[in-house]
């Protein structure tokens, strides 16, 4: 930690509306149905809950539709804009999410993404603490403390009833922090939350592939993909083109045409294959690839299923049968 | 839970107890307990164990009919009115056959259903989810419903009808949606899978439910339902045998808003 | 605005309306340069997703024609096409959109003056709406 200060909640709008005279700022706000990230342009939108909004915030790092390149007869654009964003109200296990799961692979490791590079360079987040689990919510079995995180440029923590303490954590959150926020110095000292026990798969990847009883897990998944679009970590994306221009755009693990082939032939040509991978790659591939695993238990994949699949339930399941003796 | 839910569950336990243990069925699809109250758990039951968690109340919401697609005989469905009107179109489209499904209804009245094998009577049944449409013809509202949308196929997947194997929106050729990209993609999306629909939506309101950002245009299709019904005499999986209304004809059709 | 700035996508049945058109041409005619012909084997083969790309993808309006009911070549094509429009038609009017934008009609083979009135009763139309529509905004 830099810097901490004291900020009075009912300042945090006015240090909002400061934000928005030099960045784009992001933050939740109700859309009638729902609670969700969305670009701001009046403070006095912004929802102040301990609600999750519906959909992760990749969205301002990753968007679903990108325009990445454009050409004509004699010219190319090759797109390199990135606007300057503050992303306000970040969960711990969204922030660890991008650290640990999107920084890694877009811009560690042999192949570098400039489009999410840029984006993550210019925007910084402010992250808030969850003050309870919801339903569906299991980041404490994800080794994620819901009350404190440093995987952001400025972290918010209720202190007394109209008090945060704001901690920041870069540079950029320290001069953030004095420029827009009325803050009072003040001293700092989280305490790590004790985490009980993680729920981690420790089987072999063979077990976990054969040993798991896929056909009955996936019984009741309609592959809507809802899960992979909600989810923090989720970043599989896929190119289309629009006349001269191309885009970016995410995909899912979950949709039959994901694995199509063009000779016609699909690798995952059925449910339990494609759900299958996605519980694989999130648990048993990125741990192996890149050191985490690619889920930090925001349980938003389960608040929204339309089967009432729950993502720890499953994980629990996948863990007992990949452990298990039987042939699955 | 109230009492007349417990005792509809307790009915529901022992029909399908006894066709477990006669073996005319070998699973049971149906609603469960699960660890969120709110939020039910699709299930398929394959022992008279796994009757235990049987769950029936209004959150019981969501269409099963789809589920049947693809499982081996026989299967009983516990069904709202419109799962076996959804069977019935199936069986009419030769999606599944008559024989590989026990429908064990559950409704207020029998006569809602046009096929059943069983019936058990629900004092307070869901309420007729065909929306009032004060919207019905106003393009603002219908563009702010597009621009929540965010393309990821939920009503689409949670649709008795759309079994295509591939459907419209994945194809490159002919690329009906611009790259599957913008609002453009997200209109020719809704209008074509809503005309994909005229005349065979049975009212589940899955495709409402389903929807993570809680997208509403189902009153585009009750429209269509409705105009099918009074225009063509049509209601969908009503009755087994019949044609959609949109695959059928009369020489005395009517011709609204066509040129003179 | 000049017609012939307008784009109006015709899809037309081999049959009876593209010869239609054919005999607009043949026996000289005059209607406005706005209408774009797609010739289709039949009424029946227009897909209702031919429509709502055309107009996505930027067209000004649609006109569909067939045979005559009771006319078709394939016997019964044109009558499934006949509900498969009414329900579009209601299906744009419920979105909000202009449902005058996309007319149908029948016209037959010996319907040559009929074709060039239909062309340019459409084009009028359109015109009408696109300049209310430039009005607006």
């Amino acid at each position: 930690m830099l810097l901490s200060a004291s900020v009075k909640i009912s300042s945090v709008k006015d240090a909002l509306a400061a934000l928005l005279k030099d960045y784009e700022v992001a933050a939740p706000v109700s859309d009638g149905a729902n609670l969700l990230y969305s670009y701001i342009t009046d403070p006095n939108d912004v929802v102040f809950s301990d609600q999750l909004p519906y959909k992760s915030p990749k969205e301002f790092l990753l968007p679903q539709t990108e325009k990445i390149l454009a050409f004509g007869e004699d010219s190319a654009e090759d797109i390199q804009e990135a606007k300057k964003t503050v992303i306000f109200d970040v969960r711990p296990c969204d922030l660890s999410a991008f650290k640990r799961i999107t920084d890694k692979v877009f811009s560690e490791g042999k192949f570098k993404d400039g489009f999410y590079m840029r984006r993550r360079k210019a925007s910084a987040t402010i992250g808030m603490a969850c003050k309870s689990l919801k339903p569906g919510c299991f980041c404490n079995l994800r080794g994620i403390d819901k009350s404190y995180s440093t995987e952001c440029d400025i972290f918010l923590t209720p202190a007394g009833e109209d008090e945060y303490i704001a901690a920041a954590h870069t540079p950029v959150g320290c001069d953030l922090l004095k420029s827009c926020f009325r803050s009072v110095p003040a001293a700092f000292s989280p305490e790590p939350a004790e985490l009980s026990e993680t729920l981690e798969i420790c089987s072999e990847e063979k077990d976990v592939f054969e040993k798991v009883n896929w056909d009955a897990m996936s019984a009741s998944c309609i592959s809507c993909g809802t899960c992979t679009f909600v989810c923090p970590a989720c970043h599989c994306f896929d190119f289309k083109d629009k006349g001269s221009v191309r885009y970016r755009v995410w995909d899912s693990c979950m949709y039959s045409a994901f694995t199509l082939h063009a000779s016609g032939h699909n690798p995952r040509a059925g449910k339990p294959e494609r759900f299958r991978q996605r519980f694989m790659h999130k648990y048993v591939y990125m741990l192996k690839n890149i050191g985490e695993s690619a889920c930090f238990g925001c349980g938003r994949c389960t608040r929204k299923c339309p089967a009432g699949i729950n993502a720890r339930r499953v994980l629990e399941c996948i863990k007992a049968e990949a452990a298990g003796g039987s042939d699955g | 839970m109230t009492e007349e839910k417990l005792s509809i569950i307790e009915a529901l336990k022992t029909i399908c107890e006894d066709l477990f243990s006669k073996r005319v069925i070998s699973r049971v699809l149906a609603f469960t307990e699960g660890e969120i109250k709110e939020i039910p758990v699709v299930s398929l039951i394959t022992n008279p164990e796994g009757l235990k968690g049987l769950k029936w109340d209004e959150s019981c919401n969501k269409p099963l009919a789809k589920l049947l697609l693809g499982l081996k005989p026989k299967t009983a469905i516990i069904a709202r009115p419109y799962d076996a009107r959804a069977v019935v179109m199936y069986i009419n489209e030769n999606q599944l056959k008559r024989d590989d499904v026990f429908i064990i209804g559950v409704g207020k009245d029998a006569s809602d259903f046009p096929v059943f094998d069983a019936f058990a009577k629900d004092p307070s049944p869901l309420q007729s989810a065909r929306e009032p449409s004060p919207s019905r013809g106003s393009l603002d509202f219908f563009l702010a419903e597009i621009d929540r949308c965010i393309l990821c196929y939920a009503c689409r997947q949670a649709c008795w009808g759309c079994y295509c194997p591939s459907c419209f929106m994945e194809r490159g050729i002919p690329d009906w949606t611009p790259a599957g990209v913008g609002r453009e993609a997200k209109i020719a999306f809704h209008l074509g899978r809503t005309m994909h629909l005229a005349g065979r939506c049975v009212e589940c309101g899955g495709c409402k439910t389903a929807c993570p950002s809680g997208v509403n245009l189902k009153y585009l299709i009750d429209s269509l339902t409705q105009m099918c019904y009074e225009e063509y005499g049509h209601k969908a999986g009503m009755e087994e045998g019949a044609r959609d209304p949109l695959s059928d004809y009369r020489c005395d059709d009517g011709q609204p808003g066509f040129l003179e | 605005m000049d017609e012939s700035e307008l784009k109006i996508i015709a899809f037309l049945c081999n049959w009876c309306s593209y010869a239609g058109a054919d005999l607009a041409g043949t026996g000289r005619m005059q209607y406005p340069p706005s209408v774009k012909i797609v010739r289709l084997p039949c009424s029946g083969r227009i897909n209702p997703l031919y429509i709502i790309k055309a107009l996505a993808d930027g067209a000004d309006g649609v006109l569909v024609s067939g045979c005559h009911p009771g006319d078709c070549h394939y016997i019964t094509g044109n009558m499934y096409a006949r509900r498969r429009f009414a329900v579009l038609k209601r299906l744009l009017d419920d979105a909000g959109f202009d449902s005058d934008r996309v007319q149908f009609t029948w016209i037959s083979a010996s319907e040559g003056q009929r074709f060039a009135d239909v062309v340019s009763d459409v084009t009028s139309r359109i015109k009408l709406l696109k300049t209310k529509g430039c009005e607006k905004s």
